[in-house]
């Protein structure tokens, strides 16, 4: 399948910027499934972007203003080839030996970054009893499929009653929010099971009804013995497939921004973007 | 005694003085000097401590002591004339071991940062790294030009009842002090200059030109005359006068986050001819303000773009960031492992005996023993959060170790170390009287170049019986000697 997407950033000051720098977590990765064929970037400021790659090797844009401005918009049209991947061999590795490698110090150490709590994704005590655990006869796969249906169970998708700061615990009590905030949870169960996890940002296919599929979404993948990283999309309640275009991933939402700035300026600001996903 | 100046000094039999024998008897480096004083009397050493501390203000040599309720309140160090002396022969032994350990801090942090053999030869626990506070995801798979982390390393040390040399901590973050060492010297050599000429005293002022070829040596690949700059957080850190102090004597300029940029992953300074690159930069201001790109987006003390800068090779940030996870407590007990792992040697100089609290047994024996322990919290410095057993209340007590259960990892305890004592002058009682000193020393690791400041900062606890001898809780310091 080939898809043509444009994604357009737009920040507005209402006081006037005097020194701006921004980074722009935007563009498709190159992996197994899927491949970028064809990508563009513009700034409304017509400043020469700079690219580099990140600590997880994704691919960064950054602006600098050369001078003053009060608005920023920044366009990207990519075209990207994606086809699609069985995960039946995730199930080819017996359940005893997963649970060996999983358990595996070295394998531990290897995986640390998604096997550690962050901020975001740090659950207290009190509340891992709301969620099932990973049995010792229950192959992994099986018990992230049934926790991807937990996670989206216990929310209803609603949003503007979180935001990108809000932590796992707040969420307990809400029982609401954003692909964000599933993917969050899930990520905080999984790890807790020893089972490393990470946050992935992305676009979704927009002919298919999926919640989330306006704007940049967000999923988790999950570390199968045997299979290797698969996705879950807690939010839709689907494991992904040739309808999710992943830009990139990090231990959460702070490694996947898809903008960051740090800019001189007081007063008002708006940010907003669009996502527009053409599948051919 | 022949010289009135100690007819009074009263010496606690049970505690090392550095001066005196347990019968009083002068040590022997200390003979000469106490030869000279014969000649002084209380009211000389009265002036010439008056001349000192007026001698520090004119040089705005302060300090600021941050606590719950004030900020930043500037004091001046107090400063004692009669000098600690360190013999030659008991120095080397220092440098060795302080050196030694700075290798081998070195090592572990590469090591932790990139293969990780020390966790999977299980001999460093896992999950004690991953929960250090300072480990710091950003310099993963990455090594630093020069493979050196702890550009500057300030070991703490104290000389117990034993008379041996332990370690206390090491300071591998920002280590500040260094300025008052050269500062006491220069007071000392004014106010004192013939007593000072007749010793062989080892010269602690080419400290600034080392500093400076240390950060030349590491400067980015390719770069023949690197520019290197000091980035402070600016005029209201405690420690600003040693950031002046140090860029001034180095030559180099002083600069803010905000006298910098990051283009196209290159740092520049502004200045008036233009952007000029910057190669090498001693950065004073914390791991989590360096950039606001990557860590507190609310920092204005650091340089946004500086991390992908410093990983692409471009910039030498001394110290590396992430060096933290070296200096935290816990992690502290295992450096006589981390020696043994990576250079295969013995610890020339010993660790004070620790307790981790997150143990079951060991956390058990603090609750029990907390009158007989120090408590600290890994993760700060300056002797915040600590409590001495001995000299706290049952409620102090009783608080603490409820925190202690609150949070295990973020606790040790050690037994209360006797603290060596050196004659120090009172102003209230107008004698001298045994105060406890540690010893700071200061060490410089560049590619392929090593340093050890001959001498080091002694800081003393004014008050009697005190053990606390950080500035920040009243301290103050001496001129340290070594002899050559």
């Amino acid at each position: 399948m080939e898809y043509k997407i444009s994604y357009h950033s737009h920040n507005q000051y209402f006081n006037t910027v005097k020194d701006g720098i921004f980074e722009f977590l935007v563009l498709p990765e190159n992996n197994e499934d899927q491949l970028v064929s064809t990508w563009k970037i513009k700034n409304s400021l017509l400043e020469e972007p700079f690219y580099y790659f990140n600590i997880f090797g994704f691919r960064v844009c950054r602006i600098k203003a050369s001078k003053p401005f009060s608005e920023l918009s920044l366009e990207m049209k990519v075209k990207v080839q994606k086809n699609t991947r069985g995960i039946t061999n995730g199930l080819l590795w017996d359940t005893q030996k997963c649970h060996d490698l999983l358990q595996d110090d070295i394998f531990k150490i290897d995986q640390h970054l998604f096997l550690q709590t962050t901020p975001f994704t740090s659950l207290s005590e009190t509340n891992h009893h709301l969620f099932p655990s990973l049995q010792a006869d229950q192959h992994p796969y099986k018990y992230l499929s049934h926790l991807n249906t937990t996670i989206h169970q216990f929310f209803t998708y609603t949003p503007n009653i979180t935001d990108v700061h809000t932590k796992v615990n707040d969420l307990i009590e809400l029982k609401k929010g954003v692909c964000q905030d599933y993917a969050h949870l899930m990520i905080a169960i999984a790890r807790l099971n020893q089972i490393p996890a990470r946050y992935v940002s992305g676009f979704l296919n927009q002919g298919k009804g999926y919640l989330g599929a306006a704007k940049m979404h967000a999923w988790l993948e999950c570390y199968v013995p045997g299979a290797g990283w698969i996705g879950f999309d807690p939010t839709n309640h689907l494991k992904t497939d040739e309808n999710y275009i992943k830009v990139a991933h990090g231990c959460d939402y702070k490694d996947c921004a898809p903008i960051k700035g740090v800019i001189k300026t007081n007063g008002k600001q708006i940010t907003d973007h669009e996502v527009v996903v053409h599948a051919q | 005694m022949s010289t009135s100046l100690f007819g009074n000094y009263e010496i606690d039999p049970k505690i090392f003085d550095e001066a005196f024998s347990p019968h009083k008897k002068q040590r022997i480096q200390y003979e000469k000097l106490f030869e000279e004083l014969k000649n002084y009397s209380f009211t000389d050493i009265n002036d010439l401590n008056e001349y000192a501390r007026r001698s520090f203000i004119n040089q705005g040599i302060t300090f600021n002591v941050y606590s719950d309720q004030d900020t930043g309140i500037e004091r001046i160090f107090p400063f004692d004339i009669f000098p600690r002396i360190i013999p030659q022969q008991e120095w080397q032994q220092i440098e060795k071991g302080v050196l030694q350990r700075n290798m081998a801090i070195n090592l572990f942090l590469k090591d932790i940062y990139n293969e990780k053999k020390i966790l999977k030869d299980k001999v460093f626990p896992t999950d004690l790294l991953f929960s250090c506070e300072f480990y710091n995801k950003h310099m993963l798979n990455f090594i630093p030009n020069g493979e050196i982390y702890t550009h500057v390393c300030g070991t703490d040390l104290i000389k117990h009842s034993d008379g041996e040399y332990y370690v206390l901590e090491d300071n591998a973050r920002c280590p500040s002090g260094v300025s008052y060492v050269m500062s006491n010297r220069d007071t000392m050599k004014k106010i004192f200059s013939h007593v000072f000429s007749r010793h062989q005293v080892q010269s602690v002022h080419e400290y600034p030109d080392q500093l400076l070829a240390t950060m030349q040596s590491v400067a980015p690949v390719g770069v023949d005359d690197p520019v290197c700059v000091l980035l402070t957080p600016g005029v209201y850190n405690s420690a600003y006068y040693e950031h002046a102090f140090l860029a001034l004597n180095m030559g180099i300029q002083l600069v803010e986050g905000r006298d910098l940029f990051v283009d196209k992953n290159f740092v520049y300074m502004k200045t008036i001819y233009g952007p000029k690159r910057v190669d090498v930069i001693y950065r004073r201001v914390d791991d989590d303000f360096i950039d606001p790109l990557v860590f507190r987006p609310d920092s204005r003390l650091g340089v946004a773009g500086l991390m992908s800068a410093y990983r692409d090779g471009n910039v030498t940030l001394m110290n590396a960031p992430g060096t933290g996870a070296a200096d935290d407590k816990a992690v502290y007990t295992y450096l006589p492992d981390i020696i043994k792992y990576y250079l295969g040697e013995e610890p020339i100089i010993k660790n004070v005996q620790t307790f981790r609290c997150e143990k079951d047994d060991e956390l058990k024996y603090v609750l029990e023993n907390i009158e007989k322990l120090v408590i600290k919290p890994v993760d700060q410095s300056g002797g915040y959060g600590i409590l001495i057993g001995s000299n706290s209340t049952k409620l102090e007590r009783e608080n603490m170790k409820a925190s202690i259960k609150n949070d295990r990892r973020k606790y040790i305890a050690q037994p209360i170390m006797s603290l060596s004592v050196h004659p120090t002058y009172i102003d209230e009682t107008s004698k001298y009287e045994q105060r406890h000193i540690d010893l700071r020393a200061f060490t410089l690791m560049g590619n392929d170049r090593q340093y050890v400041l001959k001498g080091g900062l002694t800081r003393v606890a004014l008050s009697r019986g005190n053990l606390m001898v950080n500035s920040s809780q009243g301290g103050g310091s001496k001129d340290t000697w070594v002899l050559g």
